[in-house]
């Protein structure tokens, strides 16, 4: 089936992105055909939170899902060639690469190496891609450190928890508005997937697993990882109650949304489910009182 | 007694686990009994290479292995005096309990998603 949606997404809501993608994903989920067109060329402009989890979901969708007809935007934020292949650059290359977007408003959409084996090259990737958003925004240290402190906590659960072997990033500023949204993404196992790796787990369902990961509980139950599960809630803290920023959570069929007015979670309708994860911050470009050290617990 | 310069071994900007897992072998693999972990030129650390960092180097305090810290930045003390602080898991599950919306299809999906104003 050839599916060709209008889509301008409005940034004002960080949801949505998100939105607009669930729609095109119901209607992939609901054609009889093998495999599946989505036509871009009535797309022209969309979020992180639409293009990542859209990615996710073609990822690991059981039909092939082929994007044809992208615009020049589209074809700027690397989007139907699934994210630039950073892990397949030499560092010299992926260095100059990256640093043309210095002076531009967005970071395109990059695929960085997860397995354990590579940390060097998601560190070196991730490193470059901060230090391009600092110049973009033009962060000062206080929020350079806790933007540094999150994306470091949810790059290394992608490479601890995710069994993916990349996980994808994209970033748009709005300078007008104050604020720069990020997103991360895998298609992994999900959170779900995860704490059912382990030994007795009782987690069966995304919600519930959204809820545990949002309240620490690690993974890994073992006595030695009590002090294991801080990242997440550290961050969230962090970025929502900090900085006044928002964050949004999706793995497997869950949601979870967190702002300064309160959160909640939400289960997807429609019978949609995401084999990854997904992690949305809108980050406030300035706040001269934070500081991140406030919030280690 | 060794001194070892945590930057020229493993990076200014550490960020994952398996570098404290490297930073932790090449200290054992120099057979010392006693080293001086010199954090100099260090910027950042992040919360998973701390808690690795405090789970390998101070359970091998335990067995007889010994070393000491020096130069330590003030974020980089802080963050291990708050990784110390929470080995016994206490601090967590802060704000995590919120209402779970079942919406019926994707307009109420978006209903949920401006009531929750986001």
């Amino acid at each position: 089936m050839k599916i060709k949606e209008k889509i301008n997404v409005n940034q004002a809501k960080l949801s949505a992105g998100l939105s607009a993608a669930l729609r095109i994903c119901t209607q992939v989920a609901s054609s009889p055909d093998k495999a599946d067109e989505v036509d871009l060329s009535d797309v022209d402009f969309v979020t992180p939170t639409f293009a990542l989890p859209f990615l996710v979901f073609a990822d690991g969708y059981v039909k092939d899902i082929s994007m044809t007809n992208a615009s020049s935007y589209l074809r700027s934020i690397h989007f139907e060639s699934r994210g630039v292949d950073s892990g397949a650059m030499r560092p010299t290359e992926f260095a100059a690469f990256i640093e043309c977007y210095s002076r531009k408003r967005f970071v395109p959409i990059v695929r960085f190496p997860s397995q354990k084996t590579r940390i060097s090259d998601r560190d070196r990737i991730l490193s470059a891609v901060e230090n391009i958003l600092v110049k973009q925004t033009g962060w000062k240290s206080n929020v350079t450190h806790g933007i540094k402190y999150m994306l470091s906590e949810m790059t290394d659960n992608i490479s601890e928890h995710s069994r993916s072997e990349y996980g994808y990033i994209f970033a748009q500023c709005y300078p007008t508005y104050g604020y720069a949204d990020i997103c991360l993404g895998d298609a992994g196992i999900t959170v779900l997937g995860s704490y059912q790796l382990a030994d007795n787990n009782e987690i069966q369902t995304d919600i519930e697993a959204l809820k545990a990961a949002n309240k620490g509980v690690s993974t890994k139950n073992l006595p030695e990882s009590e002090n294991r599960g801080y990242g997440l809630i550290t961050s969230r803290e962090m970025l929502v109650s900090g900085l006044g920023g928002q964050y949004l959570m999706l793995s497997g069929d869950a949601v979870y949304v967190d702002t300064p007015n309160g959160g909640g979670y939400i289960e997807i309708p429609g019978g949609i489910r995401f084999k990854g994860t997904v992690i949305a911050l809108r980050l406030p470009y300035r706040n001269d009182k934070f500081s991140y050290l406030n919030y280690l617990e | 007694m060794r001194t070892i310069n945590v930057r020229e071994t493993a990076g200014s900007n550490l960020v994952s686990r398996p570098t404290a897992k490297d930073l932790f072998d090449f200290v054992k693999n120099t057979e010392e009994p006693e080293v001086i972990l010199d954090f100099s030129g260090v910027e950042f650390v992040s919360r998973s290479f701390t808690d690795e960092f405090y789970n390998l180097f101070h359970l091998n305090t335990e067995r007889g292995f010994k070393f000491t810290m020096t130069n330590v930045p003030d974020d980089i003390d802080a963050m291990l005096k708050a990784v110390a602080s929470t080995q016994d898991g206490r601090g967590k599950s802060k704000g995590a309990d919120a209402d779970v919306y079942r919406p019926k299809d994707m307009d109420d999906l978006d209903a949920c998603f401006s009531t929750l104003l986001i």
